[in-house]
Protein backbone atom coordinates (compact mmCIF):
# COMPACT_ATOMS: atom_id res chain seq x y z
CA UNK A 1 0.00 0.00 0.00
CA UNK A 2 0.90 3.65 -0.06
CA UNK A 3 3.26 5.14 2.47
CA UNK A 4 2.61 8.82 2.28
CA UNK A 5 3.10 11.03 5.29
CA UNK A 6 -0.10 12.38 6.76
CA UNK A 7 -0.01 16.10 7.57
CA UNK A 8 -0.85 17.09 11.12
CA UNK A 9 -4.19 18.81 11.30
CA UNK A 10 -5.17 19.27 14.92
CA UNK A 11 -8.52 20.96 14.29
CA UNK A 12 -9.78 18.16 12.06
CA UNK A 13 -12.13 16.87 14.76
CA UNK A 14 -13.68 20.31 15.23
CA UNK A 15 -14.72 20.83 11.60
CA UNK A 16 -17.81 23.03 11.73
CA UNK A 17 -19.77 21.59 8.83
CA UNK A 18 -19.66 19.27 5.86
CA UNK A 19 -18.25 22.04 3.70
CA UNK A 20 -15.20 22.39 5.89
CA UNK A 21 -14.75 18.59 5.90
CA UNK A 22 -15.09 18.48 2.11
CA UNK A 23 -12.48 21.23 1.77
CA UNK A 24 -10.08 19.44 4.11
CA UNK A 25 -10.42 16.22 2.12
CA UNK A 26 -9.88 18.06 -1.12
CA UNK A 27 -6.77 19.86 0.15
CA UNK A 28 -5.24 16.72 1.62
CA UNK A 29 -5.70 14.90 -1.67
CA UNK A 30 -4.05 17.64 -3.73
CA UNK A 31 -0.57 16.67 -2.65
CA UNK A 32 1.22 13.44 -3.27
CA UNK A 33 -1.90 11.21 -3.57
CA UNK A 34 -3.49 13.11 -6.44
CA UNK A 35 -0.12 13.85 -8.01
CA UNK A 36 0.71 10.13 -8.04
CA UNK A 37 -2.70 9.35 -9.41
CA UNK A 38 -2.14 11.88 -12.17
CA UNK A 39 1.23 10.35 -13.08
CA UNK A 40 -0.30 6.88 -13.27
CA UNK A 41 -3.20 8.16 -15.37
CA UNK A 42 -0.73 9.90 -17.70
CA UNK A 43 0.61 6.42 -18.40
CA UNK A 44 -2.91 5.16 -19.05
CA UNK A 45 -3.75 8.10 -21.32
CA UNK A 46 -0.61 7.48 -23.38
CA UNK A 47 -1.44 3.78 -23.62
CA UNK A 48 -4.92 4.68 -24.93
CA UNK A 49 -3.39 6.96 -27.55
CA UNK A 50 -1.00 4.24 -28.67
CA UNK A 51 -3.74 1.67 -29.20
CA UNK A 52 -5.87 4.10 -31.19
CA UNK A 53 -8.60 5.01 -28.70
CA UNK A 54 -10.17 8.44 -29.09
CA UNK A 55 -9.57 10.92 -26.28
CA UNK A 56 -13.24 10.61 -25.33
CA UNK A 57 -13.01 6.85 -25.07
CA UNK A 58 -9.94 7.19 -22.85
CA UNK A 59 -11.69 9.70 -20.56
CA UNK A 60 -14.91 7.69 -20.51
CA UNK A 61 -12.96 4.59 -19.47
CA UNK A 62 -11.31 6.48 -16.62
CA UNK A 63 -14.66 7.91 -15.47
CA UNK A 64 -16.73 4.74 -15.72
CA UNK A 65 -14.25 2.11 -14.53
CA UNK A 66 -12.30 4.42 -12.19
CA UNK A 67 -9.74 1.84 -11.14
CA UNK A 68 -6.41 1.78 -12.93
CA UNK A 69 -5.61 -1.97 -12.71
CA UNK A 70 -8.96 -2.80 -14.28
CA UNK A 71 -8.51 -0.10 -16.90
CA UNK A 72 -5.13 -1.49 -17.92
CA UNK A 73 -6.43 -5.06 -17.90
CA UNK A 74 -9.29 -3.89 -20.12
CA UNK A 75 -7.11 -2.06 -22.64
CA UNK A 76 -4.47 -4.80 -22.79
CA UNK A 77 -6.87 -7.70 -23.23
CA UNK A 78 -8.95 -5.74 -25.73
CA UNK A 79 -5.91 -5.01 -27.91
CA UNK A 80 -4.67 -8.59 -27.50
CA UNK A 81 -7.95 -9.61 -29.13
CA UNK A 82 -9.23 -11.72 -26.25
CA UNK A 83 -12.85 -12.94 -26.32
CA UNK A 84 -15.38 -10.68 -24.61
CA UNK A 85 -15.94 -13.05 -21.73
CA UNK A 86 -12.18 -13.28 -21.02
CA UNK A 87 -11.88 -9.49 -21.08
CA UNK A 88 -14.71 -8.96 -18.62
CA UNK A 89 -13.48 -11.72 -16.34
CA UNK A 90 -9.98 -10.21 -16.33
CA UNK A 91 -11.36 -6.77 -15.47
CA UNK A 92 -13.59 -8.20 -12.74
CA UNK A 93 -10.64 -10.07 -11.22
CA UNK A 94 -8.31 -7.09 -11.49
CA UNK A 95 -10.87 -5.10 -9.52
CA UNK A 96 -12.07 -7.89 -7.22
CA UNK A 97 -10.16 -6.27 -4.38
CA UNK A 98 -12.95 -3.67 -4.22
CA UNK A 99 -15.34 -6.18 -2.70
CA UNK A 100 -13.48 -6.58 0.60
CA UNK A 101 -12.16 -3.00 0.43
CA UNK A 102 -15.59 -1.40 0.17
CA UNK A 103 -16.97 -3.78 2.79
CA UNK A 104 -14.28 -2.62 5.22
CA UNK A 105 -14.55 1.03 4.18
CA UNK A 106 -18.30 1.70 4.41
CA UNK A 107 -18.66 1.45 8.20
CA UNK A 108 -16.18 4.33 8.57
CA UNK A 109 -18.30 6.81 6.63
CA UNK A 110 -21.72 5.28 7.41
CA UNK A 111 -22.52 7.63 10.35
CA UNK A 112 -22.70 10.54 7.88
CA UNK A 113 -24.59 8.70 5.13
CA UNK A 114 -28.36 9.20 5.05
CA UNK A 115 -29.41 5.73 3.91
CA UNK A 116 -28.11 2.46 2.55
CA UNK A 117 -29.06 3.49 -0.98
CA UNK A 118 -26.61 6.41 -0.87
CA UNK A 119 -23.80 3.99 -0.04
CA UNK A 120 -24.23 2.42 -3.46
CA UNK A 121 -23.41 5.62 -5.26
CA UNK A 122 -20.60 6.57 -2.88
CA UNK A 123 -19.01 3.15 -3.50
CA UNK A 124 -18.09 4.08 -7.06
CA UNK A 125 -15.60 6.67 -5.75
CA UNK A 126 -13.70 4.30 -3.47
CA UNK A 127 -10.18 3.72 -4.80
CA UNK A 128 -6.95 2.51 -3.20
CA UNK A 129 -6.02 6.16 -2.55
CA UNK A 130 -9.20 7.34 -0.87
CA UNK A 131 -9.55 4.05 0.98
CA UNK A 132 -6.24 4.29 2.81
CA UNK A 133 -6.42 8.05 3.42
CA UNK A 134 -9.97 8.17 4.74
CA UNK A 135 -9.38 5.20 7.03
CA UNK A 136 -6.16 6.69 8.35
CA UNK A 137 -7.79 10.08 8.87
CA UNK A 138 -10.98 8.72 10.44
CA UNK A 139 -9.84 8.73 14.10
CA UNK A 140 -9.34 12.53 13.84
CA UNK A 141 -12.71 13.18 12.26
CA UNK A 142 -16.21 13.52 13.65
CA UNK A 143 -17.84 10.32 12.29
CA UNK A 144 -20.68 12.30 10.67
CA UNK A 145 -18.15 14.44 8.75
CA UNK A 146 -16.18 11.55 7.23
CA UNK A 147 -18.54 11.26 4.27
CA UNK A 148 -17.88 14.88 3.28
CA UNK A 149 -14.14 14.46 3.83
CA UNK A 150 -14.23 11.38 1.60
CA UNK A 151 -16.14 13.21 -1.13
CA UNK A 152 -13.65 16.08 -1.08
CA UNK A 153 -10.75 13.67 -1.28
CA UNK A 154 -12.33 11.57 -4.00
CA UNK A 155 -13.36 14.68 -5.95
CA UNK A 156 -9.79 15.93 -6.09
CA UNK A 157 -8.61 12.47 -7.20
CA UNK A 158 -11.25 12.36 -9.93
CA UNK A 159 -10.23 15.74 -11.30
CA UNK A 160 -6.56 14.79 -11.30
CA UNK A 161 -7.44 11.45 -12.87
CA UNK A 162 -9.11 13.23 -15.78
CA UNK A 163 -6.27 15.72 -16.10
CA UNK A 164 -3.73 12.89 -16.13
CA UNK A 165 -5.61 10.81 -18.70
CA UNK A 166 -6.04 13.80 -21.02
CA UNK A 167 -2.47 14.98 -20.50
CA UNK A 168 -1.01 11.54 -21.23
CA UNK A 169 -3.19 11.18 -24.30
CA UNK A 170 -2.31 14.59 -25.73
CA UNK A 171 1.39 14.28 -24.87
CA UNK A 172 1.64 10.90 -26.60
CA UNK A 173 0.48 12.62 -29.78
CA UNK A 174 2.96 15.49 -29.75
CA UNK A 175 6.17 14.42 -28.04
CA UNK A 176 8.85 12.31 -29.72
CA UNK A 177 8.44 8.58 -30.12
CA UNK A 178 11.02 7.97 -27.39
CA UNK A 179 9.11 10.04 -24.83
CA UNK A 180 5.86 8.33 -25.83
CA UNK A 181 7.49 4.96 -25.21
CA UNK A 182 8.61 6.21 -21.80
CA UNK A 183 5.08 7.45 -21.01
CA UNK A 184 3.66 4.00 -21.74
CA UNK A 185 6.50 2.54 -19.67
CA UNK A 186 5.10 4.47 -16.65
CA UNK A 187 2.39 1.80 -16.36
CA UNK A 188 4.61 -1.18 -15.49
CA UNK A 189 7.11 0.71 -13.30
CA UNK A 190 4.38 2.39 -11.26
CA UNK A 191 2.66 -0.92 -10.55
CA UNK A 192 5.95 -2.67 -9.90
CA UNK A 193 6.60 -0.24 -7.04
CA UNK A 194 3.07 -0.61 -5.72
CA UNK A 195 3.55 -4.37 -5.66
CA UNK A 196 6.59 -4.03 -3.41
CA UNK A 197 4.28 -2.70 -0.72
CA UNK A 198 1.52 -5.30 -0.95
CA UNK A 199 0.44 -6.29 2.54
CA UNK A 200 0.88 -9.93 3.51
CA UNK A 201 3.09 -12.82 2.47
CA UNK A 202 0.40 -14.63 0.47
CA UNK A 203 -0.11 -11.60 -1.76
CA UNK A 204 3.61 -11.07 -2.16
CA UNK A 205 4.17 -14.71 -3.17
CA UNK A 206 1.32 -14.43 -5.66
CA UNK A 207 2.84 -11.31 -7.19
CA UNK A 208 6.20 -13.03 -7.52
CA UNK A 209 4.74 -16.19 -9.08
CA UNK A 210 2.45 -14.21 -11.38
CA UNK A 211 5.34 -12.07 -12.62
CA UNK A 212 7.38 -15.18 -13.50
CA UNK A 213 4.65 -17.52 -14.74
CA UNK A 214 2.33 -14.94 -16.28
CA UNK A 215 4.27 -14.07 -19.44
CA UNK A 216 4.89 -17.77 -20.14
CA UNK A 217 1.26 -18.76 -19.71
CA UNK A 218 0.17 -15.84 -21.87
CA UNK A 219 2.48 -17.12 -24.59
CA UNK A 220 0.85 -20.54 -24.38
CA UNK A 221 -2.65 -19.12 -24.59
CA UNK A 222 -3.03 -15.48 -25.61
CA UNK A 223 -6.76 -15.54 -24.86
CA UNK A 224 -6.89 -17.28 -21.49
CA UNK A 225 -3.28 -17.14 -20.28
CA UNK A 226 -3.85 -14.05 -18.16
CA UNK A 227 -6.75 -15.58 -16.26
CA UNK A 228 -4.95 -18.89 -16.02
CA UNK A 229 -1.89 -17.14 -14.61
CA UNK A 230 -4.04 -15.38 -12.01
CA UNK A 231 -5.83 -18.53 -10.94
CA UNK A 232 -2.79 -20.80 -11.00
CA UNK A 233 -0.15 -18.46 -9.51
CA UNK A 234 -2.59 -16.88 -7.05
CA UNK A 235 -3.77 -20.25 -5.80
CA UNK A 236 -0.20 -21.55 -5.45
CA UNK A 237 0.81 -18.37 -3.60
CA UNK A 238 -2.18 -18.73 -1.31
CA UNK A 239 -1.51 -22.43 -0.64
CA UNK A 240 2.23 -21.95 -0.02
CA UNK A 241 1.46 -19.19 2.48
CA UNK A 242 -1.01 -21.43 4.29
CA UNK A 243 1.44 -24.32 4.18
CA UNK A 244 4.15 -22.15 5.76
CA UNK A 245 1.73 -20.99 8.44
CA UNK A 246 0.76 -24.58 9.19
CA UNK A 247 4.41 -25.70 9.30
CA UNK A 248 5.21 -22.99 11.83
CA UNK A 249 2.29 -23.95 14.02
CA UNK A 250 2.82 -27.71 13.78
CA UNK B 1 -11.69 -12.19 -31.75
CA UNK B 2 -12.48 -9.23 -33.95
CA UNK B 3 -15.34 -6.78 -34.07
CA UNK B 4 -16.02 -6.34 -30.38
CA UNK B 5 -17.83 -3.06 -29.94
CA UNK B 6 -15.38 -1.05 -27.81
CA UNK B 7 -18.10 1.14 -26.28
CA UNK B 8 -20.14 -1.90 -25.29
CA UNK B 9 -17.00 -3.54 -23.90
CA UNK B 10 -16.23 -0.40 -21.90
CA UNK B 11 -19.74 -0.42 -20.47
CA UNK B 12 -19.20 -4.07 -19.57
CA UNK B 13 -15.83 -3.33 -17.95
CA UNK B 14 -17.40 -0.48 -15.96
CA UNK B 15 -20.30 -2.69 -14.95
CA UNK B 16 -18.21 -5.59 -13.63
CA UNK B 17 -15.99 -3.13 -11.74
CA UNK B 18 -19.00 -1.42 -10.22
CA UNK B 19 -20.46 -4.82 -9.37
CA UNK B 20 -17.44 -5.48 -7.14
CA UNK B 21 -17.96 -2.17 -5.32
CA UNK B 22 -21.71 -2.75 -4.97
CA UNK B 23 -21.14 -6.26 -3.61
CA UNK B 24 -18.77 -4.66 -1.12
CA UNK B 25 -21.62 -2.46 0.13
CA UNK B 26 -23.87 -5.51 0.37
CA UNK B 27 -21.19 -7.53 2.17
CA UNK B 28 -20.34 -4.69 4.55
CA UNK B 29 -21.15 -5.79 8.08
CA UNK B 30 -22.37 -9.22 6.95
CA UNK B 31 -19.35 -11.12 5.64
CA UNK B 32 -15.99 -11.71 7.25
CA UNK B 33 -13.73 -10.18 4.61
CA UNK B 34 -10.58 -11.10 6.54
CA UNK B 35 -11.11 -14.85 6.10
CA UNK B 36 -9.30 -17.28 3.77
CA UNK B 37 -11.81 -16.94 0.90
CA UNK B 38 -11.06 -13.26 0.43
CA UNK B 39 -7.36 -13.81 0.95
CA UNK B 40 -7.48 -16.27 -1.95
CA UNK B 41 -9.41 -13.80 -4.16
CA UNK B 42 -6.82 -11.17 -3.33
CA UNK B 43 -4.00 -13.58 -4.28
CA UNK B 44 -5.60 -14.40 -7.63
CA UNK B 45 -6.09 -10.71 -8.40
CA UNK B 46 -2.53 -9.81 -7.44
CA UNK B 47 -1.05 -12.70 -9.45
CA UNK B 48 -3.04 -11.66 -12.50
CA UNK B 49 -1.98 -8.04 -12.25
CA UNK B 50 1.64 -9.04 -11.72
CA UNK B 51 1.41 -11.23 -14.85
CA UNK B 52 0.04 -8.29 -16.83
CA UNK B 53 2.73 -5.91 -15.61
CA UNK B 54 5.50 -8.46 -16.12
CA UNK B 55 4.39 -8.98 -19.71
CA UNK B 56 4.50 -5.21 -20.27
CA UNK B 57 8.18 -5.32 -19.28
CA UNK B 58 9.25 -8.57 -20.99
CA UNK B 59 6.92 -8.86 -24.01
CA UNK B 60 5.31 -5.45 -24.48
CA UNK B 61 2.97 -4.74 -27.36
CA UNK B 62 2.91 -1.73 -29.66
CA UNK B 63 5.46 1.03 -29.51
CA UNK B 64 7.25 -0.26 -26.44
CA UNK B 65 8.07 -3.50 -28.27
CA UNK B 66 10.59 -1.59 -30.38
CA UNK B 67 12.74 -0.82 -27.34
CA UNK B 68 15.45 -3.35 -26.42
CA UNK B 69 14.73 -5.64 -23.49
CA UNK B 70 17.99 -4.77 -21.73
CA UNK B 71 17.09 -1.06 -21.74
CA UNK B 72 13.74 -1.81 -20.11
CA UNK B 73 15.43 -4.01 -17.51
CA UNK B 74 18.09 -1.41 -16.71
CA UNK B 75 15.35 1.20 -16.31
CA UNK B 76 13.47 -1.14 -13.96
CA UNK B 77 16.69 -1.67 -11.94
CA UNK B 78 17.19 2.11 -11.65
CA UNK B 79 13.55 2.53 -10.61
CA UNK B 80 14.02 -0.01 -7.82
CA UNK B 81 17.36 1.47 -6.71
CA UNK B 82 15.94 5.00 -6.44
CA UNK B 83 12.77 3.75 -4.75
CA UNK B 84 14.75 2.09 -1.96
CA UNK B 85 17.38 4.85 -1.77
CA UNK B 86 14.63 7.43 -1.16
CA UNK B 87 12.90 5.44 1.61
CA UNK B 88 10.32 3.98 -0.76
CA UNK B 89 9.23 7.21 -2.37
CA UNK B 90 6.72 6.18 -5.04
CA UNK B 91 6.93 9.44 -6.95
CA UNK B 92 10.73 9.64 -7.14
CA UNK B 93 10.97 5.96 -8.02
CA UNK B 94 8.51 6.25 -10.90
CA UNK B 95 10.01 9.53 -12.12
CA UNK B 96 13.53 8.06 -12.15
CA UNK B 97 12.39 5.06 -14.19
CA UNK B 98 10.74 7.42 -16.66
CA UNK B 99 13.89 9.53 -16.96
CA UNK B 100 16.09 6.44 -17.18
CA UNK B 101 14.26 4.86 -20.11
CA UNK B 102 14.31 8.16 -22.02
CA UNK B 103 18.05 8.59 -21.41
CA UNK B 104 18.80 5.00 -22.42
CA UNK B 105 16.76 5.19 -25.60
CA UNK B 106 18.45 8.43 -26.65
CA UNK B 107 21.88 6.92 -25.97
CA UNK B 108 21.03 3.89 -28.10
CA UNK B 109 19.88 6.07 -30.97
CA UNK B 110 23.14 8.01 -30.67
Amino acid sequence: MFRFGLPIFGQAAALKNDRAAFRLGFIEAVGLPALMLMVSMIGFGSLCHEIGFSLWKALATTASVWALPGQIAYVETLTAGSPAFAILLAVALANARFLPMVAIFMPYIRPGVRNRFAEFWLAHFVTANSWIFVIRRSPDLDPTRRRAYFLGFAGACLIMGFVGTALGYVLAGVVSKTVTQALVFLNPIYFLLLFLDVPGRSAFLSVLLGAIGGPLLMRLSPDWGLLGAGLLCGTVGFMVDRGLKGARRG
Amino acid sequence: MADLNPWAMMAGAALVTYLMRALGVVASGRLNVHGPLFDWIRCVAYAMLAALISRMVFFPSGNLAETPLWARLVAVAITLAVFYATRRNLFLGTASGFAAIIALLYVIKG
